[in-house]
């Protein structure tokens, strides 16, 4: 249940996280604070305080997050391989997740998150919204917004920051209901997005 | 028809019926409150004159009196599965509307989930199970959009697990509602026929065995689906019919109208190559438009193997030959293009795309691919 949290732990709710929360420690992210994420070489920085899970939904991800993750959440994908999915998958053969490849296309990193979530969410309606060029860390890539809702009939928006950097897959993502809580953190997200940087 | 119901007793599609025990009172509660969540889902499908279209073809087949009392929703789920609750809440999937070739193949199944409704076959099934079991776990059922992370054979025949006797009931119970609504009979073993095809389709690309005859619910099913789809044409060509029945091949068509390219994108998306290829090419035997070639192209471009964008290209320029070509395919033969090294082609379809759609929710990503900026 892990591989997905962030999609999946909002439609599914608090039953299905409530096993995992008695694992998950949260370790406060100080205002100010710059630090590696997903146990990559990435650096961000935060200007509001966050709390950072240490449980990990895999070894590429990092979760953070200020109220909770069903209404604020960021994570952090790093050094995703060729050939490798963003989320573990749970029936490789019957529900393959789509895989990411280092020559793809910057509309086909759009198609990678959207049909992963497709499959991921099964019935709900996902859409992406403005696509636009950008950079992260330094590197070209997207950023686009997504919206769905979940069975909870709970409406969400997320944001989308991605690059490929020699080769690997980077990702930084944010997503909140669509009341209140998305407009409340999305510039502060994006912000930690615009801090990202390749410890060199 | 209804071998294990007692005459006396009233059916559920009488009208004014009302739970008879405690035991089936808590049970319409029960659905009374899942039905709730479904009404206000975002994935139910208000198009009037769809709903009204699906409601339609159900009640020409039991007639208006049993038809009042089913409610039906349609959710964007794009799964093959219909299903219906001992209350009279119907749901049909759109991955249904996809995959039914005519009037009368959708009947068949509208009409082979009333039976289950009417011969009450899931109260049966709580009563028998209630010793070991209280309702909730029995139910089990969280309705479709909670079942999001299912995987699509996980999420067929999700809500009740029928018997043997119980999927023959309804079998039989689908043939006679299609003779009764004037619609040929026959089409209930196609049904099948199709699902198994598309099954085989699926297992091949992805290289594991076809789920066709394995249990699970009502598309897979106790009575193998191959037993079952002989069964049901022998208890069509039974059928002493005065005239044949109608498909309604057209009717249909025309009726799920503006959905059809929403339904083949859902699909489309679902990775799922061999089982969308199939369905793809089986609506395509109505004719090749620009909408199907367009999604064949998509189709190709996302599995992305060894020729694909070549075959992707070729789909996307065939589409463009036709008058509903969507503007998408200039977006896709320029991306299939750009992926196989003709950068500057790939380019200039880009930038055709953005003259007809200069709109485009990824206008400025584009824009950029295309040299623009």
């Amino acid at each position: 249940m892990r591989r997905s949290k962030f999609l999946v732990g909002v439609l599914l709710g608090l039953a299905v996280l409530a096993p995992e929360a008695a694992h998950a420690r949260w370790e406060l992210v100080d205002r100010g604070e710059t630090r590696k994420v997903a146990r990559s070489d990435v650096r961000v920085t935060a200007s509001e305080e966050w709390n950072r899970s240490t449980t990990r939904p895999n070894k590429w991800t990092e979760i953070w997050t200020q109220d909770g993750t069903s209404l604020n959440e960021l994570l952090f994908f790093a050094r995703i391989k060729d050939g490798k999915p963003l989320f573990k998958e749970q029936d490789k053969k019957r529900a393959p997740l789509p895989k990411f490849e280092s020559d793809m296309l910057p509309t086909d990193l759009v198609e990678l998150f959207r049909d992963t979530a497709q499959i991921v969410l099964g019935g709900a309606q996902f859409e992406t919204g403005t696509v636009e060029p950008s950079t992260l860390a330094g590197y070209p890539g997207v950023h686009f917004e997504y919206s769905y809702s979940g069975g909870d009939n709970l409406s969400k928006r997320g944001e989308v920051r991605a690059a490929i950097i020699d080769g690997r897959l980077y990702m930084i993502t944010f997503e909140a209901p669509r009341i209140h809580y998305f407009d409340e953190t999305i510039d502060e997200a994006r912000a930690i997005m615009d801090s990202a940087r390749i410890a060199g | 028809m209804a071998a294990a119901q007692d005459d006396a007793a009233p059916l559920p599609s009488a009208h004014g019926y009302e739970p008879q025990d405690s035991v089936e009172q808590g049970l319409w509660y029960e659905m009374a409150q899942q039905e709730k969540l479904i009404a206000e889902s975002k994935l139910v499908i208000d198009d009037p004159e769809l709903n009204q279209y699906v409601r339609g073809v159900l009640c020409r087949s039991v007639g208006e009196e049993r038809c009042a009392a089913t409610r039906i929703y349609i959710v964007r789920v794009p799964y093959f599965n219909a299903s219906m609750a001992p209350n009279g809440m119907m749901l049909v999937y759109s991955g249904l509307l996809l995959r039914m070739r005519n009037e009368a193949q959708l009947a068949a199944v509208l009409g082979h989930e009333f039976t289950h409704f009417e011969q009450q076959h899931s109260l049966r099934l709580f009563k028998s199970a209630r010793k070991k079991t209280n309702l909730l776990s029995f139910l089990g059922f969280v309705p479709i959009p909670y079942f999001a992370m299912a995987s699509q054979f996980a999420l067929i025949g999700s809500v009740f697990s029928f018997n043997r006797d119980m999927e023959r009931e309804a079998d039989a119970g689908s043939i006679e509602e299609l003779v009764r609504g004037g619609y040929d009979p026959a089409q209930a073993s196609v049904v099948w026929r199709q699902l198994g095809a598309e099954m085989d389709a699926t297992a091949k690309e992805r290289d594991h065995k076809s789920r066709k005859n394995k249990n699970g619910g009502m598309f897979g099913t106790h009575p193998r689906s191959t037993d079952r789809m002989e069964t049901l044409a022998e208890l069509a060509r039974a059928q002493a019919l005065t005239e044949p029945g109608v498909t309604n091949a057209a009717e249909y068509r025309a009726a799920l109208g503006d959905w059809w390219p929403k339904l083949i994108d859902d699909q489309v998306r679902m990775q799922d190559f061999g089982a969308s290829e199939y369905l793809l090419d089986s609506l395509a035997l109505d004719g090749w438009s620009g909408q199907l070639l367009h999604a064949k192209g998509e189709l190709y471009r996302a599995r992305g193997k060894d020729g694909d964008f070549d075959k992707a290209a070729e789909f996307y320029r065939s589409a463009m030959t036709y008058d509903d070509a969507p503007a998408l395919a200039w977006r896709g033969l320029g991306l299939a293009l750009m992926k196989q090294g003709q950068r500057a082609e790939g380019q200039a379809m880009l930038r055709e795309y953005l003259e007809r759609e200069p709109d485009a929710d990824d206008a400025a990503l584009l824009a950029m691919m295309a040299g623009e900026s």
